[in-house]
This record gives C-alpha cells, sequence and structure tokens, in this order.
C-alpha cells in the first residue's frame, strides 16, 4: 500500500506539474489582458514537433531545445501582434478575441499536420528515456525527474519575475486595475505582449518536458492544454501558484482514480470531484488575500 | 509457375484493366471518395488516398478503363458523420458512379445511410465497424475490410490453440475506436469462455500510464490484450507493461500497424501479436508495396491500408469494365455479380465472391492473418493454424 501511495504522488505529481505549468501559462495571459488564449496548448505541441524535426536534422541537442523552444514562443507573440492588438485596436469585443485566439489554434494545429505529418514520433529527453525502478512497485521516468525540477525552477522564476522586475510588477498591475495602470504610465500594449511572450515561453517548456513522456504529434496539444485550462480554475486566480496547486490536485486524483479503481472509472471520477470543488470553492482552492 | 503469375497481378493491373475496344465516351469515369485530411482519421485516409492515386496514374497511363480515364473526386468528410452526409449528396451530384469511403467507421456509417437512399454503390477497404455489415446486406454497400467480429472469433481461436484457456486483460485507449473495438472483442471473447480479469482504460494524451500498468500486473492475466485508436498512448501502455515486469503476451488489432507504433515504442514492441487483413509476404502484396514506395518514398512500407484502399479500388475499376458502363445500377449488378476475383487481401488465395447474401471480402476468422513484430519490424504472417 505505501509504495501505491508513493507511486501515486510520483505520477500524479508528473502530470500534475504539467498541467500547472500550461495553467501558469493561461494565468499570465488572462491576469494581464482578460484574454483567454485557447492557443497555449499550440505552442507546447510546436515546441515538441519543431525539437522533433531539428533533432532530425542533425542539429546538436541543446541548440535544438533553445531554437524549438525560440520558434513556439516566436509565434506566440507574432499571434498577440498580428491578431489580438489589431482586434483590440479596431474595438472588437472580448469574444471576438478570444474566437480569434480559437481560430489561431486550429490553424496551428493542422497546418502543423500538413508539414510535419500526422504520425506521431519519438522526441528524446535530455537525459534520455529511462525508468527507474526501485523494488517491483515504483517506477519513475528520469524524465518524471526533469518535470520536477524545471517545473519548480519555471514556477519560482515566474514568480521571482511578476515580483521583482518592472515588467513583471506591470503585469501584476495591470491584472489589479487596467485603468489605474495606465494612469500611472504602464504601456498596456507592451504589457500584453509580455503575458504572451511569457505565456508562450511556459508552453514552449511544457513542449520538452511533455514529449518526451509522450510524443511529438500535432495532436499532443489538445489533451493538455484542456487540463491546464481546468488546473487554472481549480486553483484559482489568486495567485501564480494557484496554477500549481490546481494542477497537482488535478494530476493526483487522476492517477488516484486510475490506481485504486478501475481505470475505466477514473476520468469520471476525477471530474465528478471537480464538480465538488466547484461547488463548494467557485473562485478556486487557493482563496485571495483581502487586505 | 503460381508464382510467375501471381507476381504481375498488381503490375499490369492497369493493363487488365485497358482494352483495345474504342472508347465509348469521352467522359472519364467518375468515382466518389470521402476521407478525412485533417483531423484524427487522417494519418490512414491520406494513405489510401496515395495508393488509389498511384494506382489511377498507371490505369490511365494505359489507357484507363475500356478507353476511358478514370478521375478520383475527393470530399473532406472533417471525420464528422454529418458533413459526411452532404459530401455524399455532392458527390453524387458530381455523377461519380461509385462512392469509396476511406475515413473513419463513424463517417462510413454515415456515407452508407446516405448512399444507400441515393443508390449510388458504395463500399469500403478498411472500415472494420461490425454494423457496417447486415443480414442481408445493404443492397448498395461492398466490402473488403475485415469485420472485427472475424478478428475477435480469429483471436479466441488464436488465443485457445496457443495458450490453452489464458485469463484475459483489456488495456484500451478512450477512443471512439477503443472503445468500440475492446467492447465487441470483450464481448465476444467473454462467449467464447474466457474469463477477463482486468478491463482498464487510458485517456488519451496521458502522459502517465504506471497505475493500469500495474493494475494489469496485479490482475495476473495471462495474456493482455490492447486496443485502440491513439498509437502514442498504446505505445506508452506497451513499454510500461515491460517495465513493471509483466511478462503476458501482448496481442491487438490491425491498427497497430501505423509506422509510428514501432517507432514509438522501441524494444519493448518485440513479440506485440496483432491481426491484419494483409499477410506481406504474398507476392501481390510485395508487388503492390513496390509501386507505392515507388510513388511516394518509404513512407509507404509496411502500411497495410495502403494495400487495402489499392485492392479495393482495383475491385471497383473491374466491375465498372464489367459492366461495361457506368451506370450506378449496372455498377453495383457487377460488383454483387464479382466471382473469383484474385485480391491481395487474407492469406495465399483469397478470392473476391459477393452475392445477393453476401457483401463482404471476408467471410469468417479462417481468414484473418496473425502478424508479429520481431527486431523492429512487422513481420509476416505466422504460421499456427
Amino acid at each position: 500500500m505505501t509504495a501505491s501511495i508513493i507511486q501515486v504522488l510520483l505520477s500524479g505529481a508528473q502530470a500534475g506539474i504539467i498541467y500547472g505549468l500550461l495553467a501558469l501559462s493561461y494565468y499570465v495571459i488572462l491576469s494581464a489582458s482578460n484574454i483567454l488564449n485557447f492557443a497555449q496548448g499550440e505552442w507546447m505541441m510546436i515546441a515538441a514537433v519543431s525539437g522533433a524535426v531539428l533533432i532530425a536534422s542533425g542539429l546538436p541537442y541543446p541548440l535544438t531545445i533553445l531554437l524549438s523552444v525560440v520558434i513556439a514562443t516566436t509565434l506566440a507573440v507574432t499571434a498577440e501582434r498580428l491578431i489580438v492588438r489589431p482586434l483590440e485596436q479596431r474595438g472588437a469585443s472580448l469574444t471576438v478575441v478570444i474566437l480569434a485566439l480559437f481560430g489561431v489554434m486550429i490553424v496551428v494545429r493542422y497546418s502543423t499536420a500538413l508539414f510535419f505529418g500526422r504520425q506521431e514520433e519519438p522526441l528524446e529527453g535530455p537525459f534520455g528515456n529511462e525508468v527507474l525502478a526501485v523494488g517491483d512497485s515504483i517506477f519513475l521516468p528520469v524524465q518524471s525527474l526533469v518535470v520536477y525540477a524545471i517545473g519548480a525552477a519555471t514556477f519560482v522564476g515566474v514568480n521571482l519575475f511578476l515580483r521583482h522586475t518592472w515588467l513583471g510588477r506591470g503585469l501584476r498591475v495591470a491584472a489589479i486595475d487596467s485603468y489605474g495602470a495606465q494612469v500611472i504610465g504602464i504601456d498596456l500594449n507592451r504589457v500584453r505582449l509580455v503575458a504572451f511572450g511569457l505565456g508562450g515561453l511556459i508552453s514552449a517548456i511544457v513542449g520538452w518536458l511533455y514529449g518526451p513522456l509522450y510524443a511529438a504529434g500535432y495532436l499532443i496539444g489538445a489533451t493538455p492544454g484542456i487540463k491546464g485550462f481546468i488546473a487554472l480554475f481549480i486553483g484559482g486566480m489568486a495567485s501564480p501558484w494557484g496554477a500549481l496547486v490546481g494542477g497537482l490536485f488535478l494530476g493526483i486524483t487522476e492517477v488516484t482514480a486510475s490506481r485504486f479503481l478501475p481505470s475505466i472509472y477514473a476520468e469520471g471520477l476525477a471530474f465528478f470531484i471537480l464538480i465538488l470543488v466547484f461547488l463548494f470553492r467557485p473562485t478556486g482552492l487557493l482563496r485571495r488575500r483581502t487586505s | 509457375m503460381r508464382f510467375a503469375k501471381l507476381v504481375g497481378l498488381a503490375a499490369l493491373s492497369a493493363a487488365t484493366l485497358a482494352s483495345p475496344v474504342a472508347a465509348q465516351s469521352d467522359k472519364p469515369v467518375l468515382i466518389g471518395v470521402h476521407l478525412d485530411r485533417a483531423k484524427q482519421a487522417s494519418y490512414y485516409s491520406t494513405l489510401q488516398q496515395q495508393a488509389m492515386d498511384i494506382l489511377v496514374k498507371q490505369v490511365n497511363a494505359a489507357g484507363g478503363v475500356d478507353g476511358r480515364q478514370v478521375k478520383i473526386i475527393y470530399e473532406d468528410d472533417e471525420n464528422n458523420p454529418v458533413v459526411t452526409a452532404t459530401k455524399v449528396d455532392k458527390l453524387a451530384a458530381e455523377g461519380v458512379s461509385y462512392i469509396i469511403s476511406i475515413g473513419s467507421s463513424a463517417t462510413g456509417l454515415a456515407a452508407q445511410a446516405r448512399a444507400n437512399e441515393l443508390k449510388i454503390p458504395h463500399g469500403t477497404p478498411a472500415n472494420i465497424a461490425e454494423n457496417l455489415t447486415a443480414s442481408p446486406p445493404k443492397k448498395y454497400y461492398f466490402r473488403t475490410a475485415l469485420r472485427d467480429s472475424f478478428a475477435s472469433a480469429a483471436a479466441a481461436q488464436f488465443l485457445k490453440k496457443k495458450y490453452g484457456n489464458p485469463k484475459l486483460a483489456f488495456v484500451r485507449d478512450a477512443t471512439e475506436t477503443g472503445l468500440i473495438l475492446s467492447d465487441q472483442w470483450i464481448k465476444d471473447l467473454k462467449a467464447a469462455g474466457f474469463e477477463v480479469v482486468a478491463v482498464e482504460q487510458i485517456t488519451p494524451g496521458s502522459s502517465d500510464v504506471t497505475a493500469q500498468a500495474l493494475r494489469v500486473r496485479d490482475a495476473k492475466a495471462d495474456v493482455v490484450i490492447v486496443l485502440g485508436g491513439s498509437i502514442p498512448d498504446l505505445a506508452n501502455y506497451t513499454k510500461m507493461h515491460r517495465t513493471v515486469g509483466n511478462k503476458a503476451p501482448l496481442l491487438g488489432n490491425y491498427l497497430f500497424t501505423s509506422a509510428s507504433f514501432i517507432k514509438l515504442t522501441g524494444p519493448a514492441a518485440s513479440g506485440f501479436i496483432f491481426t491484419d487483413a494483409v499477410d506481406p509476404s504474398r507476392p501481390e502484396v510485395v508487388e503492390i508495396e513496390k509501386q507505392t514506395v515507388a510513388g511516394i518514398g518509404e513512407g509507404a512500407r509496411n502500411q497495410p491500408v495502403m494495400i487495402m484502399a489499392w485492392e479495393y479500388l482495383r475491385l471497383v475499376l473491374d466491375a465498372i469494365k464489367r459492366a461495361k458502363s457506368t451506370d450506378r445500377e449496372a455498377v453495383r449488378t457487377a460488383m454483387e455479380q464479382t466471382k473469383d476475383f484474385p485480391i491481395g487481401l487474407g492469406p495465399a488465395g483469397t478470392k473476391v465472391n459477393y452475392s445477393e447474401s453476401s457483401h463482404d471480402l471476408f467471410t469468417g476468422p479462417d481468414q484473418v492473418v496473425f502478424r508479429e513484430i520481431q527486431n523492429g519490424q512487422y513481420g509476416a504472417a505466422i504460421q499456427w493454424r
């Protein structure tokens, strides 16, 4: 039983950190601009797919990671520049902007299928794809250790950025009061651009955490994208740490259900628990501090 | 001698369909095809399309069918049954003589319903869903795909022969394909007397399947049957199955012949056995594969769906030639009257014999091929009967 619990925590944390990071990518953009960017899962996919292509082309591995992250982040920023900003300047409603980004998600996904092909390719992790075994009941992919380490570093890094940099504070002020932010001289266009860039960067990092565990292919952004979205609302919008709490809660709940119940019931049970969370804590598990 | 007769079968497909008789019409022979261009079924849809395009090019280069060039009109069904029905209408309006379904079974069912209403002969090389076949058969529908109930019945025979009375576990993904297939197989194998000790399910996109692998191992199944449509998830399960030390052999269906399964699974794929409609060691299949590889490159290797699509189109064009007409009723009648048509599907010697009471190529589990993955390659048919 102890081994099973440890396995559940290890597997659940791995899945949960991936969901939490995607939730963080949504959070950064949503809090700075009120925009829910459905394309976040696709930036993750682009990083993984371009990584697979670059590896196949013979580029050195570290350069592959760097380039593919740059490609995905650049696409995220380009979407803000070419789609979101012109729509905002034309006075489009938030709904229209969100729908346009939904369209971006579809275009990116199926364009990738056209150019990359429809079959998935393996993506080698930075430390290989081996699995460590402790006895015969605890199994830990080496890539999970990468997920824990990079996930923790990303959350800490983003929090430090938001708290201790001028740009980060600008994002936080815009999230609290966009009118007030303009009054004190914060350029909301720049804030939004930074938010999209940061969100894209986080998603791109997830591509290299998730891709080696799963595969690189045009559809891989779909399910984690949705789970990240759900994790965001489980944790709540009180702080970036809500994304991590929500992700871990979702990941561990799913794996616990799969381990201790026939897994045909696991998905349904996990979402039933989510409904209970929303019923009793509609603003999320983490409450906003009141002064 | 027999080999010599057979070896030219695929390559001569084009020549046998041509005729020195003067063209009956300048109009092309129109074949309609609905497929999924971009969504979940697109990877096998586009492979089938590529195979058919190569065959059509050869047929046309050799003079067409009775002097008439063949033209395929493709419509994207978006893997959506509602859209499929409208595309069937569109193809009907274009004047096609036959409609071929190369998308998913769900869209194949939608196409069947609409094409039967419009009285257009149609069918599929690859849709395996059981409910596409009725008894008596739908008048305008002809299939060469392997019915899934035959695959599961053959699996029952194989399991009894090889393992006696093994306890079974099922692992499936939660795609529509995975759920429909596994429900059919579970029902059939239980009816055949097997005990099912576990049924585990993987949500597509899961980065971790350790829980499912441990539950299957703890259930102490003798054989684990893996079914579904999401190759990365099933590849992950296969790897974890070995990692947790489960020695139970793995059995799947023909969907595992996707080239990415071996790439994603690596050495863990060795020993994986699956049912199939194609024996790659047959000379006809070797010849067709030579043509498809020449046409699109190495991506055509080990792609049974391409063989299926090629042979089905060849059958349809032969029926049009025998009908001496592109009239839909004449083509339908000619298809139904197909007798002893040699085809590169199933075991050696398989022939298409349709009748008023049967519009399926495969008539029983004895025609199902079993193959094994060894050393990173899809093997030829296993001889086990």
